[in-house]
């Protein structure tokens, strides 16, 4: 057989797998022509698809074409998210969403749109799907099942403030600390102008234990620096501690307004694919 | 001893009569000005009066005034022309001084007491706490507010006892007194006591360090408000109060640093930053424990303690 005759006979098999990719890649293109944004999802994955949203338990995979429009995902990402995105801040009101700078068909999900918002996770625009930050979830059930007024770092909080309210005693007392040493040193002159006076001995106990004292005094003084540095210290773990009761209350008011609770808000989430192309195609 | 010379005798008193009588007269023309520029000579006038000139009629009687009586007295006359709600001056038994009684504000008095600069000046100051509110210089023309001192009164019981309408007469008032003396070439600052002029308000701290914001998330949080970040190219944060809001908006600047203002929003142009620290406590709280780097910049330099 010659090399031509090999070839024809391969051809036909080629050419159907070249048909395949013409045909799917045609496919696409009609789907965002026709701005058929459910088709677009199906010919991405169409496992995913199958299964999910055609109730196809086990369906094939496309990933071999999916493959031929790997460079120009970002694209179809961009084509894809601002219907996507929109559906979402209707669903889930208080998500703000950020496009990440590296990746451009992931966005970044956070809670909130107050001061330094956590983030929630991660939103794959070409599969509508989330991942989460690891703790804030768990963080947040646990927070929900709090009583009223309570708080995950409560305890923590408490104990900081005695911490920092004893650092602030000290300090308060230094006023009287150095007005003690001024009277100490006054008596400590006035025995020493009475050196040779009349009552040596007990003038010797006196002096004695008023140094005693004004050593302590001292001792006491010098510890200021090191009180200051230590308040300094517990008001900023006071305010890392806050701040994450104060983010998490938010978060947690934001998600109950719209949610009975926050597995079915996390459970809401996960199903945005089914939710969100069955809406377009009943749409 | 000496002679006794009656010519001489009835020459030093027409000396001292007449210099009374110039006296006199600038006394009644600071009853009787309406004019700013012709008070403040007036006024000016007043404090160089040497009355020790007289060498017979002795001036140590309680008749004789110092210089802060005077100055109260010329501020009285440009508050009472700067407001509808009258100002009363009151002279307490036994005291040399008068003090001010601003009728919107029934519970607190005012008086003058003497800057300790080089320069000179005098310092409005609420009487019960102490705490100034203007500084009043005539010989270099300026006027200028206590914005530290100034929050804190209002946070005192005289003025949340008054209430916001009362505060904001007051600022009204010191607003108007401030547009009078700007019309005769005053330089005047007074940071964020006009309600018309709450955009820009300048921290006195570059580059806030994040516990600063942070602190204000958490207080605000406490009492059910939210701080939140700003929306659009602008870099900072803000606090949305039902129709007002306070933002902090971050300028970053050529040299590298960030300035930070204050713009409170309101549409009626009723409140002011002072009206927010009367009567928002976490505010207040706030911007007390952070003034080295919220304050409001003022002229600190003539608030001397």
């Amino acid at each position: 057989m010659t090399n031509q005759d090999t070839q024809t006979v391969l051809q036909p098999e080629l050419i159907n797998q070249l048909d395949h990719k013409i045909l799917y890649l045609g496919q696409l293109q009609a789907a965002i022509s026709a701005n058929q944004v459910p088709a677009v999802y199906e010919l991405l994955d169409s496992k995913k698809y199958n299964e999910q949203i055609r109730q196809r338990p086990h369906a094939d995979s496309n990933e071999s074409l999916a493959v031929l429009v790997a460079d120009i995902k970002p694209a179809i990402a961009e084509f894809l998210a601002p219907e996507l995105l929109a559906y979402l801040k209707s669903t889930f009101s208080f998500l703000v969403f950020e496009q990440a700078t590296e990746q451009p068909t992931q966005y970044y999900v956070y809670l909130g749109d107050w001061w330094h918002h956590r983030q929630l996770g991660v939103l794959d625009v070409l599969d509508i799907s989330f991942t989460y930050e690891d703790n804030m979830l768990r963080e947040l059930t646990q927070a929900a099942q709090l009583s009223e007024g309570d708080s995950i770092n409560a305890l923590q909080i408490q104990e900081v403030n005695q911490i920092i309210a004893g650092l602030e005693a000290f300090l308060a007392d230094d006023t009287k600390r150095t007005l003690e040493l001024q009277v100490i040193d006054d008596q400590l002159a006035t025995l020493q102008a009475n050196k040779a006076g009349l009552f040596g001995r007990n003038d010797k106990t006196t002096r004695e234990s008023l140094e005693k004292k004004q050593a302590l005094l001292l001792a006491t003084q010098k510890r200021l620096p090191e009180v200051q540095k230590k308040l300094a210290e517990q008001q900023d773990e006071l305010l890392v501690l806050e701040k994450a009761d104060a983010l998490r209350k938010l978060e947690l008011q934001a998600i109950l307004s719209q949610f009975a609770s926050v597995a079915d808000f996390s459970t809401m989430l996960d199903k945005s694919y089914v939710a969100y192309l069955t809406r377009l195609i009943e749409g | 001893m000496d002679k006794f010379q009656i010519a001489d005798y009835s020459a030093a008193l027409k000396k001292d009569l007449t210099l009374f009588d110039r006296w006199q007269v600038l006394v009644a023309a600071l009853n009787t000005t309406t004019d700013a520029t012709e008070l403040l000579d007036i006024l000016q006038k007043i404090l160089a009066f040497d009355m020790h000139q007289a060498q017979m009629v002795r001036i140590a009687n309680d008749f004789w005034f110092p210089s802060t009586h005077w100055v109260t007295v010329a501020f009285a006359k440009l508050s009472e022309s700067a407001s509808l709600q009258p100002t009363t001056m009151m002279l307490p038994h036994g005291q040399k001084v008068a003090e001010l009684h601003f009728e919107e504000w029934p519970n607190a008095t005012f008086r003058f007491t003497k800057a300790p600069l080089a320069a000179g000046g005098y310092y409005l100051e609420e009487t019960a706490q102490n705490l100034r509110v203007l500084y009043w210089d005539f010989n270099r023309q300026r006027l200028y507010l206590d914005t530290q001192q100034f929050a804190k009164l209002v946070q005192t019981e005289a003025i949340q006892l008054a209430g916001v309408d009362a505060l904001t007469a007051f600022q009204k008032r010191l607003v108007a007194v401030a547009e009078q003396l700007m019309a005769v070439g005053f330089d005047i600052e007074m940071p964020g006591l006009d309600a018309e002029k709450q955009a820009g308000l300048v921290m006195v701290q570059k580059d806030l360090p994040a516990h600063v914001l942070d602190s204000l998330f958490v207080t605000a949080a406490k009492q059910q408000f939210v701080l939140k970040r700003m929306q659009g190219d602008t870099s900072g944060a803000e606090i949305s109060l039902g129709d007002i809001a306070i933002k902090l908006t971050q300028h970053r600047q050529e040299d590298g640093h960030s300035q930070w203002t204050y713009d409170i929003i309101d549409h009626n142009q009723i409140i002011t930053i002072y009206t927010l620290l009367q009567q928002l406590p976490f505010f207040y709280q706030w911007y007390a424990a952070q003034l080295a780097f919220v304050g409001l910049k003022d002229k600190r330099e003539v608030f001397v303690d």
